[in-house]
């Protein structure tokens, strides 16, 4: 198993090959622990920013899945700090993240670990491991994934540092929160027309995405081009 | 228990406030105690040196005003001083040789209680950073083992020391990435609203904020701030 230092010379080595740092880091995490899938996810205390790094297209989806209902493993992971451990997504979890918990199951997904991305008491956001068959990380496995956890961030930060000028983002994490960019315009835009908080804006667009089974991308999208009009339920019935 | 089984532990404990939460002042604080523990001395105290030269007591094992005493007096004579200048240990300062070369820190050092004196610096690649200090009742010795524990001793401080800082760095790096990111998040929740509000294409919403951001001097970030929060309205931005 490979520690931190050996984990940054592996994906910088691979840099230059077209997928960005942060997607490296998730292959490589992915193939070194056997995983079904790796992803990071931005976060900060709103909640999920955007999914800056991942294995492949299921993750990609699982994390994304994670800011369309608003629950999984990651954001917890993120919120409280904690590095978050489900062995089977069948049994304990079904009642804490009922929505997240059947996607993943119904995608293959039988265990998760979600680590968070911190330093210096500033959060980044979190690292997911998900994984195709039940059962607990083995203390080697674990304490791979604890320096993956401590490669992400100082991934993080280097893209950051590198930033100029000062106050951007750099592309390889603004380019992921543009994708999003629809969904903060959508949620401003809703705010105005139902007359609702900003953060009740985006709770009413996720409510329907989820009732609708779009994603929260799409429904913003909707919302924009004034296809849809979502009101705040106590007035559905005036 | 052998010292060098001391020593072992002593390192565990340290590596271990090297993790997570770390704090300097506790982890120098630990360290002086241990220091005194290994190498038989009464009190111990580690100075820093600042860009300007101005010495700086940030641990010790006692708040002894004497002994804070002892330790800033340096900044006018002492073994540290010499130590700091010359990069190299100062030991065995017995009240005799400290009496010759430094009256009146011999003085305070009698006044304190104490016979000898030693300073180990804190050495980073070419520079020294700081010091440790240490100081017996007795009139006793560095072996030139002891002396050896010392030196590691006083290394393990100065990574404590670059782990401070690389967090600290590290911590205003993630509070960029933060802050770039909310503010990210706000012009296009401003945009939303001005969408809504105004009855224009994101692409308008984006240079209505811009053009109030430049007759306003204000940083677009404070103009959406301000969107958002309805204490600026779309008709009171310019439409170009």
């Amino acid at each position: 198993m490979r520690t931190t230092t050996q984990i940054l010379a592996a994906i910088g080595a691979a840099d230059g090959t077209g997928r960005s740092l942060p997607d490296l880091l998730c292959v490589d995490c992915a193939r070194s622990l056997d995983l079904a899938g790796a992803g990071i996810t931005l976060m900060n205390d709103d909640g999920s920013q955007a999914v800056v790094g991942t294995s492949g297209p299921l993750a990609s989806w699982l994390e994304e899945l994670q800011f369309d209902l608003g629950e999984g493993p990651s954001l917890d992971a993120a919120r409280t700090n904690r590095t978050v451990d489900h062995d089977d997504l069948d049994s304990a979890v079904r009642a804490r993240w009922s929505a997240f918990s059947s996607s993943a199951l119904a995608a293959g997904i039988r265990a998760v670990t979600a680590l968070p991305l911190q330093v210096g008491g500033v959060r980044l956001g979190s690292l997911c491991l998900y994984r195709s068959t039940p059962g607990r990380l083995d203390p080697d496995r674990t304490t791979a994934a604890r320096a993956y956890g401590a490669a992400a961030v100082v991934v993080l930060l280097r893209l950051q540092e590198q930033v100029w000028p000062r106050g951007t983002l750099p592309p390889e994490l603004g380019e992921p929160v543009a994708y999003r960019a629809v969904v903060h315009q959508a949620t401003g835009f809703l705010s105005v027309t139902a007359s609702v908080a900003i953060a009740d804006a985006l709770l009413l667009m996720r409510a329907h995405a989820f009732a609708t089974e779009q994603s929260l991308v799409h429904v913003a999208r909707e919302v924009l081009a004034g296809r849809v009009h979502i009101h705040p339920e106590e007035n559905e019935d005036d | 228990m052998t010292s060098e089984q001391r020593l072992t532990r002593v390192f565990v404990e340290l590596a271990d406030t090297l993790v997570d939460e770390f704090d300097a002042l506790d982890f120098l604080s630990t360290l002086t105690e241990r220091s005194v523990e290994l190498l038989d001395a009464d009190a111990a105290g580690v100075i820093l040196i600042d860009t300007r030269g101005v010495l700086h007591v940030v641990a010790s094992t006692s708040d002894q005003a004497e002994l804070l005493e002892l330790l800033e007096l340096q900044n006018d004579e002492g073994p540290c001083l010499d130590c700091l200048e010359t990069g190299r240990a100062i030991v065995n300062v017995g009240s005799q040789r400290a009496r010759s070369r430094w009256p009146r820190f011999s003085t305070a050092l009698a006044e304190v209680g104490f016979q000898s004196a030693h300073a180990i610096p804190l050495r980073l690649r070419e520079s020294v950073v700081g010091a440790m200090n240490l100081f017996c009742t007795a009139d006793s010795r560095l072996s030139d083992d002891d002396l050896a524990l010392g030196q590691a001793l006083a290394d393990i401080a100065t990574i404590g020391l670059l782990q401070e800082r690389a967090v600290r760095q590290s911590g205003l790096i993630a509070e960029q990435l933060q802050t770039a990111l909310a503010n990210r998040v706000l012009i296009e929740q401003a945009k939303g609203v001005l969408m809504a509000s105004a009855d224009v294409d994101v692409d308008v919403a984006f240079q209505m904020m811009r053009g109030y951001s430049r007759r306003n001097n204000l940083p677009v970030k404070d103009v959406a701030r301000q969107v958002v929060d309805r204490s600026l309205t779309g008709d009171q931005l310019p439409r170009s």
